[in-house]
């Protein structure tokens, strides 16, 4: 009878002591006392970090920002997972609840759901006061004010990433193909060359594009609409079907491996880095993956131009601040820092990533970098899908399943770009 | 004759049931093997065209790596502490609630059971608004105790449903005896009552233990880096571009090893106790 009456006892001081560990909640602005007594101005910052080095690449840059900033500003930076674009989730539900952090890394994606909801802070006046504007070119900033749907400048960027092919020179080479493609027709017809059977066991071993059918698929499709004369405005005109019946013929034809429908980042990677296929459509952020595994075989060109256009998706990394920021000129100074200013360098020094502002395009890691010219020059014919209410549906939802069907021949290609135009505009 | 009839008992008892259950096996084990041999692959093996199924050059790099950089002792920690912690709030408060509701007759019984079973009918992204307030107004906001308060809403309901089942089996006599005896109602509880119940309360310990030690959703949201969970902290391997197959692999296998190990030791009890008060006479 002791014994279960201690043991229940315990188990409640168990938990009573538990309510004192670790609570620390860090959910707005708020002064304090740095060790000199003068205040300081307290900045939460959630971010999501690609891997574990990144992890403590964002630590040690905003320990140093609070080192050196002079305006007494103390950033708390907090980890929180990726999750496949949860992250996003993740701070709307703790804004909703009354928490949540002053600014964080953000998704273009996301905008204009925030700034539905009044979340986002319009830092138009910080920007057009700030001496670094121009060093990001104008069509970047028409692309933050465009994703909110509210014409405000809400969304600050950070990094792009423009996609472009990388290719393995070696295969080419193989495939008897002289020099990188240069317009859309000799890009197919590359794909078509280098997918091969390269031991003469009558099995392909190569494929020529990593297709990637499903999440975040719908990117590449971007650059085939608008070589073909089409865009994301109207998915059911006849030059969109022609250009959707050529991505789905690279499936169809044998030219991308058999994963492809079901194919996202991670088995479009593995199949590039397997030497599965001789080409992959990615951006910057995975240049020194390749060079790692391959050392001088592997290269870049652009996604080239169609008779009808030149177009590519840039992959982004915001940042922004939320109307609950009680000191936003205090998130803008960290939001410098971070592109224009040392941040920026050091990011853009260890991950490849930053926008080309001049701190950037001064370092040798840049001059060095064969591939940051590819990403410079895809960066001007670079967009974003059209920030539609279901345009987050149709990114997680609607075009893996529907381009998947299509891959698989189980509905025709107008149906399927249909049901995407229907989607994606909430028709 | 006699062998022949042996050899062929043998042959089908073989067919019909040895290697049914091997192929379940293999079909059930492959994926903790293949998890297991890529945390102790080289990377470039990992990505190896064609697959490698047992590794040519075995490294711990990233065993070291996980419990050195990556500080995954920490994560285990949290996870304990927030499992256990669940385990006995839960398993104290639903067998005194079970008890209530099969040994007492009061007005809303019924009502107040199914009550407990509506709570599991909504879809727990419903509940993290609001227990995000609630957790923040209470100070309890990436705290354990928050996350256990969280856990506790569905492992409860769901244990006082499974020990009550249990426990209406339990003839009431046993208790009117010890009454009988000299026993006060307390003491016919713990001394008689709890001991019939053990393979019950472990079966629904199991039960909460795992909730508690692989839920991720509700961690993600009440949790920063300092209290973080095992599911979290793996979900970080998992970037925009690309995943930590060798990192994540071997935290998979070192967080399946306590639930394996809780298993080997309790799966006869946890057995009796799952099924006990399914069938009702």
């Amino acid at each position: 009878m002791k014994k279960v009456i201690a043991t229940f006892l315990a188990g409640v001081m168990l938990t009573s002591s538990l309510a004192g560990c670790g609570g620390n909640n860090s959910s707005s602005v708020s002064s304090g006392s740095d060790p000199s007594g003068k205040q300081a101005t307290k900045l939460s910052y959630w971010y999501w970090a690609d891997n574990t080095e990144q992890s403590d690449l964002m630590q040690s840059i905003v320990k140093q920002y609070n080192e050196t900033n002079d305006k007494n500003i103390l950033v708390t930076a907090e980890e929180y997972p990726w999750d496949s674009g949860g992250f996003t989730d993740s701070i709307f539900t703790a804004i909703m609840g009354g928490g949540g952090p002053d600014l964080s890394t953000f998704k273009l994606q996301a905008g204009k759901n925030f700034a539905a909801n009044h979340l986002l802070a319009d830092m138009s006046s910080y920007v057009e006061a700030w001496q670094d504007k121009s060093q990001i070119n104008d069509g970047i900033w028409q692309m933050m004010k465009a994703s909110t749907g509210d014409e405000k400048l809400s969304v600050l960027p950070w990094t792009l990433e423009a996609l472009y092919v990388y290719y393995r020179p070696s295969y080419f080479q193989k495939a008897g193909i002289e020099k990188a493609p240069t317009t859309f027709d000799e890009f197919l017809d590359a794909i078509k060359k280098t997918t091969m059977d390269t031991n003469g066991d009558g099995k392909t071993d190569v494929y020529g594009l990593g297709l990637r059918g499903a999440g975040g698929g719908h990117e590449h499709l971007g650059s085939f609409l608008y070589a073909y004369g089409a865009n994301w405005d109207d998915l059911t005109t006849p030059q969109a079907v022609e250009a959707y019946n050529a991505y789905l013929n690279i499936f169809k034809s044998g030219y991308a491996p058999d994963s492809a429908p079901n194919a996202a980042y991670a088995e479009t990677v593995d199949g590039f880095k397997s030497g599965l296929t001789a080409m992959i459509i990615h951006h910057i952020g995975s240049s020194a993956i390749w060079s790692e595994t391959f050392g001088d075989d592997v290269a870049a060109f652009p996604v080239p131009a169609g008779k009808g256009g030149q177009w590519t998706c840039t992959g982004d990394t915001c940042l922004t601040v939320y109307e609950q920021c009680e000191n936003k000129e205090a998130a803008f100074d960290f939001y410098q820092y971070m592109t224009t200013g040392e941040g920026g360098t050091t990011w853009f020094k260890s991950t490849g990533k930053g926008l080309g502002t001049e701190n950037v395009v001064a370092t040798s890691e840049y001059k060095d970098n064969k591939f940051q010219t590819v990403a410079a020059e895809s960066l001007k014919h670079a967009g974003v899908l059209p920030p539609t209410d279901t345009l987050t549906e149709f990114i997680n939802s609607t075009w893996a399943n529907t381009n998947q069907q299509a891959l698989l021949g189980q509905i025709s290609a107008e149906d399927a770009l249909k049901i995407m135009q229907k989607s994606l505009h909430a028709e | 004759m006699k062998v022949k009839h042996h050899s062929a008992e043998a042959v089908k008892f073989t067919l019909t049931l040895v290697l049914p259950v091997l192929l379940f096996l293999i079909f059930l084990l492959f994926p903790f093997y293949w998890m297991f041999i890529t945390s102790v692959k080289p990377d470039a093996e990992i990505y190896a065209s064609p697959l490698l199924y047992w590794p040519q050059h075995w490294t711990w790099m990233t065993y070291e790596k996980l419990f050195g950089y990556f500080n995954f002792i920490k994560y285990m920690k949290n996870s304990l502490t927030v499992a256990v912690a669940t385990m006995v709030v839960s398993l104290v408060f639903s067998t005194l609630a079970a008890y209530a509701f099969s040994r007492f007759e009061f007005k809303g019984r019924k009502f107040l059971m199914g009550l407990f079973l509506s709570n599991n009918m909504f879809p727990t992204v419903l509940l993290m608004i609001p227990l995000y307030s609630i957790m923040r107004s209470m100070n309890l906001l990436y705290t354990p105790t928050g996350l256990v308060l969280a856990y506790t809403t569905f492992t409860i309901p769901f244990s006082v449903w499974l020990i009550q089942g249990f426990i209406r089996d339990v003839p009431f006599s046993l208790e009117e005896a010890a009454l009988i005896d000299g026993c006060n109602r307390t003491g016919a509880f713990v001394r008689i009552f709890l001991p019939i119940l053990t393979p019950c309360l472990l079966a629904a310990g199991v039960y909460i233990f795992m909730q508690g030690w692989n839920e991720y959703t509700l961690s993600s949201m009440f949790t920063n880096p300092a209290t973080r969970t095992i599911p979290v902290a793996l979900n970080s391997l998992i970037g925009q571009l690309g995943v930590e197959w060798d990192m994540l692999c071997a935290g998979g296998t070192i967080t399946v090893l306590p639930v394996c190990i809780m298993f080997f030791f309790a799966q006869k009890k946890l057995v009796s106790g799952l099924t006990a008060g399914a069938v009702k006479g």
